[in-house]
């Protein structure tokens, strides 16, 4: 199945509201996150029903046998103000049969071609909990660096834990005519 | 000129909205733009439609000198995951720092965030530069957790923050 499914990365959809919702369902995705279980259902469409200004979300959807599709990650994006309207900061939900997956990197890659090529941010920044080794490699993977580890971030498991957090900066590129220059 | 003024002339309350025009004053005052997020130009009216919109986790303090407002701290009590979590900014007037006002706000937001919130982490993000300020967050026990990487701007060019932290004692 899975060198057959088809992987999509696109914009969220009035009508994905449910299947997305399931993301909420899995204590192993919800656990990485600072998100909460037993979300109502109002509370998630006063969230996520309509996107804020200056938020943006993607979403990674595979194809199933019988042309059904999975929502398989939900990326949101949101971007800052003012000073520091040059920077973001990133949430990364992801299904947990594709944890590690292309579903996963590709997601990641999407949001990173927006965040470079499209609104030219120069920094990023995710909260990663300390534990969290797959995340804190995919994310040095694709340029993040630690910069900070914040003592007692949030309750997971039952525990105040630890997190880090990283970040990317991303160099906004120079005018079409230097580059030309250097081409 | 207005001489310094001995710790007990300063009296910390929580922020009213009629406090908007002393706010906007201290907000653009001196050095303090530069020592925070805040522009150089500021409305009023901007700052009135804030105080009277806050949301109910925000508790904002100011100390009064002179019957005026010359510092404002603000602090945002997160939820959920993070409801043992707040974060705070401050500033003070700049014909008003060094003599005292930033450490009366500063204690009375430990004192509310941790006696009556139960707030056992308290954050905040300082500029690498703002040396008088990350002396003041150390006296009370803030510390260094890490470094964030161009994150802000500020007079033409990117500058890097320090996270810094205070860990309840019994935490």
């Amino acid at each position: 199945m899975t060198a057959t499914s088809t992987l999509t990365i696109r914009g969220q959809q009035n009508d994905d509201l449910d299947q997305l919702y399931t993301l909420w369902s899995f204590p192993d995705v919800l656990l990485d996150s600072v998100e909460l279980p037993y979300l109502s259902d109002e509370a998630f469409r006063d969230r996520f029903g309509t996107t804020p200004p200056h938020t943006h979300t993607l979403i990674a959807e595979v194809g199933l046998p019988g042309g059904r599709t999975r929502i398989t990650g939900f990326a949101w994006l949101e971007t800052f103000l003012a000073r520091r309207r040059h920077a973001g900061r990133l949430n990364l939900l992801v299904h947990p049969d594709h944890q590690g997956t292309d579903a996963e990197s590709a997601l990641l890659e999407a949001v990173l071609d927006l965040a470079d090529n499209w609104l030219g941010l120069r920094r990023i920044e995710v909260h990663v909990y300390i534990h969290n080794a797959p995340a804190v490699a995919l994310y040095e993977r694709y340029g993040f660096e630690i910069e900070a580890t914040m003592r007692r971030y949030a309750l997971r498991r039952g525990v105040y834990d630890d997190a880090y957090i990283m970040a990317r900066l991303h160099t906004v590129p120079v005018d079409q005519h230097s580059q030309g220059k250097n081409a | 000129m207005t001489k310094p003024h001995a710790a007990t002339d300063i009296l910390i309350r929580a922020i009213e909205t009629d406090d908007y025009q002393d706010i906007t004053v201290l907000r653009i005052s001196g050095n303090v733009p530069a020592n925070t997020l805040n522009l150089p130009y500021l409305s009023p009216d901007t700052i009135r439609d804030r105080l009277e919109n806050q949301p109910a986790t925000m508790y904002g303090l100011v100390a009064v000198v002179d019957e005026r407002v010359v510092g404002y701290l603000g602090m945002l009590v997160d939820s959920g995951r993070q409801a043992h979590v707040a974060r705070l900014g401050m500033m003070v007037h700049a014909d008003y720092q060094g003599r005292g006002v930033g450490t009366a706000l500063l204690e009375a937001a430990i004192n509310l965030a941790e006696n009556w919130l139960n707030i056992t982490r308290i954050a905040l993000e300082v500029y690498t530069d703002n040396e008088p300020a990350i002396a003041l967050y150390k006296k009370f026990g803030f510390e260094i957790e890490g470094t964030l990487r161009d994150y802000a701007y500020r007079d033409g060019d990117y500058v890097d923050s320090y996270l810094m932290a205070r860990i309840r004692k019994d935490a």
